[in-house]
């Protein structure tokens, strides 16, 4: 069951989770992705698989991600990503504009 | 490159999408197996696990295209197959998208046509260089001045040229026969100072007065279209001149209105005693002087003029008009003449049609998708994005609106054609040129995709809204609010067009039906017209013409068959004459001025045209200072009631009424009585009299033209001779009222047609979309009448609201229609609306029939079942 305390993902901030726990865990497939992203969240960020699988597939079609088949431990096939070199530096701006914004976002909510 | 990695990236999923899918298909298989497999671990059975994890991962093939989404190379991809499916589409509802593309199609075509034919009668360009710097001069409003003015005017200074022309005749003796040419007679400078193009050879030198330039038609029609035309003697009026020019094929005279001269010759030489023939005045501003500057110098010329030859009758910076000869600068002010009005009309008209054709496709589209509703509802359930139905709506309207066009385009150049190649009733030579008017078609073609794609696009946004299963369920049984409404205007809107279309159709129809029946006041049915143009240099004076004229009246009446004959000057409906001068009459105190309609009669006239004489007498030979007044003329002079005969007119000269004759009609069947004057027939070799026209009564005239010609050439063989039943030669006459019909007439039956198609397709919807309503009341006791009623009392409803409308737009929009009108029909008379209502309640009636029937049919227990 989920719990109701779970969330959506923000808007505009799929790309970057992804990017980012793909960077982390180097190869993965989606379910381990969404896996991933709602375990690190502490069980808050819930990816719909909805938006999860159009996602990566923009990222692969951008060039941030490339898919290999593979096979799982319980040997069914699977697609890894795994982030390339364009991906690293998209993180690395998205990164960085994200956390601009959450600090003005700060700034507002509690005015020191 | 950033793109071309990601073109790369997209194109390789393209060529593998087939493999892409099945790819997306795994991935959430593994993802749905690995949930389940989760929630097994929480606890879970294991039906219930998978159960949980297929509701979790929603719809496969919604994500599936969403992904797909992604890669897509986009929109050439999709149009593609929105294309093929929409053709698809509308090959499945044949009805549906004929009705829809000929509705357009004939919206289109028909407008197009009508608007460049206004375009070429009214607003074509001449065939002259640099047409923006011309302007044509009227001094003292006239349409001709003397040549000494055009000279005076060329030697000011202040225009950089000026040239003259004038219609005119001549005859061209082709071996043994002679044939009337229509010519434009001109100055020297004419083709060189206008800049006319020529298709061959080189203008005249301005000291050649023998040269003469061609049309391409008489070249291609009388000439064969000999290579070796230039240089060719031709013999006009006797005299030998020679061909030195060919104007091209599209060739359109300064003059404009599509007259079509067969020559262009040099002004001949006055004849002694009488002065030379005046010119129409086209200048040319030299460059830098605009309109207003060049206003200013017409102006300053016409004062010297009025100065230093001054005219007894009018003065020439009176009236003084300045124009434009191309475009709108052609309407001057005060030059808004009943033509332009017309054409003006007509547009309108066309308009509206070509509006009853788009709501009719927005209705049929609307209708269409709504009834699609649940088509599109399945679509949305297995897959298709929003925004992917959308686009293939887009597709199906773009599909639709681009065959229209097609259609249209194809339907304008066919009647373009058809126009251009029309033998034209006039007794002046004119050719249309009726060359597509891109403006125009862009703003139809705009129009019609506008209102495919708005009245396509409408549901596809309803659909999207309507997503989800309710819409599945919703299975055609509700009317939506705001469509069923938007609809029901569309078909008020619809009908109140309908209505001002067809009052001005019926109209212009009872308009000709009234004009058939008015008759000219003179026996059409039982006269030849002959007419003998001579050759002028043969008959240097009046007196040189007395004989032939003696003789051949003589002869004519001498004809097996021929009752009476008669010469007279001007042949009423083909010619007009008015006088407009000062008068004063026996027994009235003021002045009198009106203008009234003159002509020259000889002796037996009124007998041979059949016209009563209803006091006094014929002329008689050696009447002189003597004149016959119609009773228009009386009435207007004396009052009714009132015998003139022996009364003195003084105009200035002293003239004797000897007799009052019926009125006549003079230039077309529906004018109201003018005023008309007859004077005695007298040789006259000047402007009038190298052309001879005589009456003749017979019980047969078709039979008798060919014996009267013969007895007219046999006087002089250099003269051309033309007879024809008077009956023949009434095109002017009727040609306003059957011009108007037809063209109004044609509009109105396209309007109505169109109208009833679209009542028809929105009614049999409305029936189908209350199927059920119609079950259950059948089922709880309605009958079959009680259901015709319902339908019928729907329709009508909706049109009575639309025809109501149309009537009070109508009964505002008619009334400038009486300029057109024959004399005794009114715009607002009741009959009119009366046809127009009845019509309507005809149509209305005839497309609610099969919706109605099939209501009626309506099995309660098969209705209810099918929701």
């Amino acid at each position: 069951m989920r719990s109701s305390d779970r969330s959506s993902i923000p808007q505009g901030t799929l790309d970057m989770l992804i990017l980012q726990t793909v960077a982390a865990g180097g190869e993965m497939h989606g379910f381990a992705i969404a896996d991933a992203i709602l375990e690190q969240s502490g069980d808050v960020l819930q990816v719909e698989e909805g938006s999860l699988y159009p996602a990566l597939q923009r990222l692969l079609v951008k060039g941030f991600l490339t898919g290999e088949w593979g096979k799982t431990p319980d040997n069914r096939r699977a697609r890894y990503y795994r982030l390339t070199v364009p991906g690293r530096k998209q993180l690395g701006v998205e990164l960085a504009e994200y956390r601009r914004v959450s600090g003005a976002i700060l700034r507002i909510i509690q005015p020191a | 490159m950033d793109w071309f990695r990601k073109l790369f990236a997209r194109a390789k999923t393209w060529v593998t999408r087939r493999d892409a899918d099945a790819d997306i298909g795994t991935e959430l298989q593994l993802h749905r197996d690995e949930r389940a497999a989760e929630l097994r671990e929480q606890g879970l059975s294991l039906q219930d696990a998978q159960a949980q994890a297929r509701r979790e991962v929603g719809n496969s093939l919604h994500v599936i295209e969403d992904t797909r989404a992604a890669w897509h190379l986009g929109w050439i991809e999709d149009l593609a197959t929105d294309l093929r499916y929409g053709m698809r589409g509308l090959l499945r509802d044949r009805t549906f998208a004929l009705t829809a593309i000929v509705s357009l199609a004939l919206g289109i075509g028909v407008n197009t046509t009508i608007f460049s034919l206004a375009m070429e009668l009214l607003f074509s360009t001449p065939s002259v260089r640099d047409a923006g710097s011309l302007v044509a001069i009227r001094l003292g409003g006239n349409s001709h001045a003397e040549p000494e003015d055009l000279q005076l005017m060329r030697e000011s200074g202040l225009y950089e040229s000026v040239a003259g022309y004038r219609e005119g005749q001549a005859n061209w003796r082709n071996g043994e026969t002679s044939r009337r040419l229509f010519t434009l007679v001109v100055t020297p400078n004419y083709f060189t100072d206008l800049g006319i193009p020529l298709a061959a050879g080189v203008p005249p030198a301005p000291t050649d007065p023998d040269g003469v330039v061609i049309s391409h038609r008489f070249w291609q029609s009388q000439l064969n279209g000999d290579p070796a035309v230039l240089g060719r003697p031709i013999i006009l009026d006797g005299q030998p001149k020679y061909i030195v020019a060919i104007l091209p094929e599209r060739h359109r005279t300064v003059y404009g209105f599509a007259l079509s001269p067969d020559a262009y010759v040099r002004a001949p030489a006055p004849l002694a005693g009488h002065s030379a023939a005046q010119l129409v005045i086209c200048a040319r501003l030299p460059e830098g002087v605009g309109k207003a500057e060049g206003w200013e110098r017409t102006r300053t010329v016409a004062a010297r003029l009025d100065r230093e030859r001054p005219n007894r009758d009018f003065k020439r910076t009176e009236g003084l008009l300045v124009s434009g000869v191309t475009g709108m600068d052609r309407l001057h002010e005060g030059a808004l003449n009943p033509v332009a009005l017309f054409l003006a009309l007509l547009m309108a008209i066309v308009d509206l049609v070509l509006l009853i054709a788009c709501v009719n496709v927005a209705s049929l589209l609307l209708a269409r998708a709504t009834a699609r509703a649940h088509e599109l509802a399945v679509r949305t359930s297995i897959g298709a994005s929003s925004s992917r139905i959308v686009r293939q709506l887009l597709a199906e309207s773009l599909l639709l609106a681009s065959l229209a066009t097609g259609a249209g385009i194809a339907l304008n150049v066919a009647l373009s054609g058809v126009l251009n190649h029309l033998a034209v009733p006039l007794p002046i030579p004119v050719r249309l040129q009726i060359e597509t008017d891109w403006r125009l078609l862009t703003y139809s073609v705009g129009l019609a995709f506008g209102c495919a794609l708005a009245a396509g696009l409408l549901p596809a946004f309803q659909a999207a809204r309507a997503n989800g299963p309710g819409a599945l369920l919703n299975r055609g049984s509700r009317q939506t609010g705001s469509g069923s409404r938007l609809r029901s205007m569309l078909l008020v809107g619809q009908v109140a067009v309908t209505v001002v279309v067809l009052a001005t159709a019926i109209l212009f129809a009872r308009n000709l039906a009234r004009s058939s029946s008015l008759t000219p006041g003179f026996e059409v049915s039982r006269l030849v017209w002959a007419s003998s143009r001579l050759v002028p240099e043969r008959y240097p004076s009046d007196d040189s013409l007395t004989p032939l004229l003696a003789t051949g009246i003589e002869r004519l009446r001498a004809l097996p068959g021929v009752e009476s004959a008669a010469l007279l000057r001007v042949v009423p409906f083909n010619d007009a004459t008015t006088h407009g001068g000062e008068f004063r009459a026996d027994g009235v105190e003021s002045r009198l001025r009106f203008k009234r309609s003159y002509n020259y009669v000889g002796t037996d006239f009124f007998r041979t045209m059949g016209i009563p004489v209803i006091s006094g007498r014929e002329f008689r030979e050696g009447d002189k200072q003597s004149v016959i007044v119609n009773q228009a003329f009386v009435k207007r002079v004396w009052g009714d009631g009132v015998d003139p005969v022996g009364k003195t007119l003084r105009m200035p000269a002293a003239m004797t009424v000897v007799g009052v004759c019926a009125n006549t009609k003079f230039q077309t069947i529906g004018e109201e009585d003018q005023p008309g004057i007859f004077e005695p027939y007298k040789a006259s070799a000047g402007e009038y009299g190298a052309r001879v026209e005589w009456m003749v009564r017979t019980t047969n005239p078709a039979a008798m033209t060919h014996g009267i010609e013969q007895a007219l050439l046999d006087l002089d063989r250099t003269a051309v001779v033309e007879a024809r039943p008077m009956a023949s030669a009434m095109g002017l006459a009727f040609l306003p009222s059957q011009v108007g019909a037809v063209l109004m007439g044609s509009a109105g039956t396209l309007g109505l047609v169109l109208a009833s198609v679209g009542l028809y397709g929105v009614l049999l919807y409305a029936v189908t979309r209350r199927r059920r309503e119609i079950g259950v009341r059948l089922a709880l006791g309605a009958s079959t009448q009680d259901i015709l009623r319902l339908v019928l009392g729907h329709s009508l409803r909706t049109t009575g609201i639309g025809a109501l409308i149309g009537f009070l737009i109508a009964w505002f929009v008619t009334k400038p229609l009486a300029l057109f009108l024959v004399t005794g029909l009114k715009p607002d008379d009741p009959l009119t609306f009366l046809g127009v209502a009845a019509l309507l309640a005809a149509v209305v009636m005839a497309a609610s029939a099969a919706p109605a029937w099939r209501a009626a049919r309506v099995d309660p227990t098969e209705a209810l079942r099918t929701e």
